[in-house]
């Protein structure tokens, strides 16, 4: 079932279903390593509806909450 | 021969510049340190090549001002070094398969070689050399391992046609990496969960507080104690009192002597307000800086200032500005090239070029209000801060546009390197006292002959309904608003011999923070967002410190 990569809960590994928004935050998030069929674990989120941080090839990357609800993930079994 | 460093941000290209060239460049812990090209030149035996440090680009196809310069360059390059960032193999090798359409001939930096050893990251460098079809060095450029060797490959770079759509190129990425690298399972490290630390709400707001208490305390602290310990005790018994005699024995009474060693003495103040009064805690704030850069602890400080940036209309990235801007002001006009719109680079400048003070004004403002009252400083930075927080939603109102999100990649934890460290502090060091000091001293010597001249009497009486009559200040004061012109601390360091009252100095302070950053800022505002921007600065400022100065005046006279 696809969730927002802002709903995903903390520590959990899901795969990236599909990147809503324009062009050019599509093309920001890919150059980063968040692009359709990757993996990724979510680490946290910031404070106050903070950036969502999550780690992706061995990186992290913090998504600000507009982009973090663009994200649709699906929720890998742990 | 012209050899570009490209790579992804924060992948080393600016230390690998360095060791290649010999010249010292600013290199940092968070991407985005290098927001403009710098050239250098390589010599190697019979080898002899203008290198090109390009700034840190994830993409041909820019998403911000430094990537579009990074774009511009590659026209003009004979060869590129790719520096990759071997722990992160995937991601980087896109901007290297974008590099091979480019059919410029090239050679593979593979560089923070011993980190990715550490985390457990095994590349198969033939195999990559041979599936890329340009030569693959591991390199750590901090070490200098590999650099030799990395020279010595450039006679062989080659170009190699690659041609894809963005879905090809990934694959063809997958395929690389499938068959180059292999991992080493690990699990969650101590270090890591310190980093996330900095990340997660429940710490990281702390860990925020903490840092940013022990960063101003240490500025302070290092700052005051050089100036009152060594380098005031140091002058006023070895340098000044020589001085004094030798010109009172060799320049008889008058006007030429009240210039060099009078009230604002060039060979006095001129000497007594770069040397003693601002060095100290320009040292203090660049050494703080360096390792709070190194640490890669600022993109973390970003994230957790995200949802409050929001609000002014930028995105947390901006702290990184904002900060360079309290090292200098034109330095961090320059670092807002990393922000993607011009919407932001427009509002974080203004309010950079309103209410944060640079480090030499900094050092004055401590200056001028510390010795007297603490109280006083921190509540002139608490109107700073919260103007900066007001006037930015205003901006955010105001200015059509959406703020973007926040996008950052968040670097691993590293210990400072004290040579590095040192390094660019000493950069920074040189810069000032070759660049500023020597306007420093001319805006003493323009303040001394308006003075000894009777000028300053005429301006007094000019500015007087601004500067008696609004701001409540003597009208010997005005010598600030002129100085201030040349020098952001100039404008406090006018005031120091005046012998002012508490509410005075306090409203004297904000009037300096808040009126025309230096001079040396407006070609720079000029060049970056045009000539209407500038002035529109220029008076705003002006404006804005006397409406500052003059409502604090009153609430103070009607308070207190």
């Amino acid at each position: 079932m696809e969730t927002k990569l802002l709903e995903l809960g903390t520590g959990k590994a899901a795969v990236i279903k599909r990147i809503e928004g324009g062009y050019s935050s599509q093309r920001r998030l890919t150059s980063l390593g968040i692009r359709v069929g990757q993996t990724i674990r979510k680490v946290g989120s910031g404070p106050f509806n903070g950036p969502v941080v999550v780690e992706v090839d061995r990186t992290k990357v913090a998504i600000g909450k507009g982009m973090a609800m663009k994200v649709l993930v699906e929720e890998l079994p742990t | 021969m012209k050899i570009l460093l490209m790579g992804n941000p924060n992948v080393g290209k600016s230390v690998l510049f360095s060791r290649l060239t010999g010249i010292n460049v600013v290199a940092s812990n968070y991407p985005g340190t290098t927001v403009t090209f710098r050239k250098g030149t390589l010599k190697f035996g019979s080898l002899s090549a203008q290198i090109i440090d390009v700034p840190g680009a994830y993409t041909l196809d820019p998403t911000n001002k430094a990537e579009e310069i990074a774009v511009e360059m590659v026209k003009e390059g004979d060869v590129v070094i790719n520096v990759i960032d071997a722990t992160h193999l995937e991601r980087n090798l896109r901007l290297t398969l974008e590099l091979l359409e480019q059919e410029i001939p090239m050679v593979v930096a593979l560089n923070l070689w011993d980190e990715a050893k550490h985390k457990g990251v095994t590349i198969d460098v033939e195999k990559l050399e041979e599936l890329l079809g340009v030569p693959v060095v591991p390199t750590v450029a901090v070490t200098g391992e590999g650099i030799k060797e990395l020279v010595l490959r450039i006679p062989e770079s080659r170009s190699q046609l690659y041609q894809g759509t963005e879905d090809e190129r990934w694959s063809e990425i997958g395929n690389i990496v499938r068959q180059v690298q292999t991992l080493t399972h690990r699990h969650h490290t101590l270090r890591e969960r310190i980093e996330d630390a900095a990340i997660l709400p429940s710490t990281g707001i702390p860990v925020a507080i903490i840092a940013a208490l022990v960063a101003f305390g240490a500025v302070i602290g290092i700052g005051m104690g050089l100036r009152q310990f060594i380098l005031l005790p140091f002058f006023e018994t070895l340098i000044f009192p020589p001085i004094r005699d030798a010109v009172t024995a060799v320049v008889p009474e008058g006007f030429i002597r009240e210039i060099l060693i009078g009230h604002f003495g060039v060979l006095i103040d001129g000497i007594g307000w770069p040397l003693a009064l601002v060095l100290p805690y320009l040292l203090a704030f660049y050494l703080v800086l360096a390792i709070l850069e190194d640490t890669g602890y600022l993109p973390r400080l970003a994230c957790m200032l995200d949802t409050l940036f929001h609000k002014s209309g930028v995105h947390g990235g901006a702290v990184i500005p904002f900060l360079l801007g309290f090292g200098c002001t034109i330095g961090g006009i320059l670092s807002t090239r990393m922000l993607e719109t011009r919407r932001e680079r427009i509002i974080v400048v203004a309010l950079m070029c309103l209410a944060i003070p640079c480090a030499a004004q900094t050092g004055a403002i401590i200056a001028l209000l510390a010795e007297k009252s603490i109280a006083a400083l921190a509540f002139v930075y608490l109107i700073a801060f919260l103007f900066i927080f007001i006037v930015g939603m205003a901006l955010n109102r105001m200015l059509p546009g959406t703020t973007p999100s926040f996008l950052m990649e968040i670097p691993p934890y590293r210990i400072p390197n004290a040579t590095s460290v040192a390094k660019k502090v000493w950069m920074h060091l040189k810069s000032y006292l070759l660049d500023a000091v020597p306007l420093i001293i001319f805006g003493v010597f323009i303040a001394a002959m308006l003075y000894e001249s009777g000028a300053l009497y005429h301006i007094g009486l000019f500015l007087r309904p601004i500067v008696v009559d609004l701001l409540g200040l003597p009208a010997e004061a005005s010598v600030s608003l002129i100085l201030g012109i040349v020098r952001r601390e100039l404008a406090v360091t006018a005031l120091l011999g005046l012998d002012l009252t508490l509410v005075q100095l306090i409203v004297g302070a904000i009037v300096a923070l808040f009126y025309i950053p230096c001079a040396a800022v407006l070609p720079v505002l000029m060049k970056e967002f045009g000539v209407r921007y500038a002035v529109v600065i220029a008076m705003a400022t002006i404006v804005i410190a006397f409406i500052m100065g003059g409502m604090l005046n009153v609430a103070f006279t009607l308070f207190l």
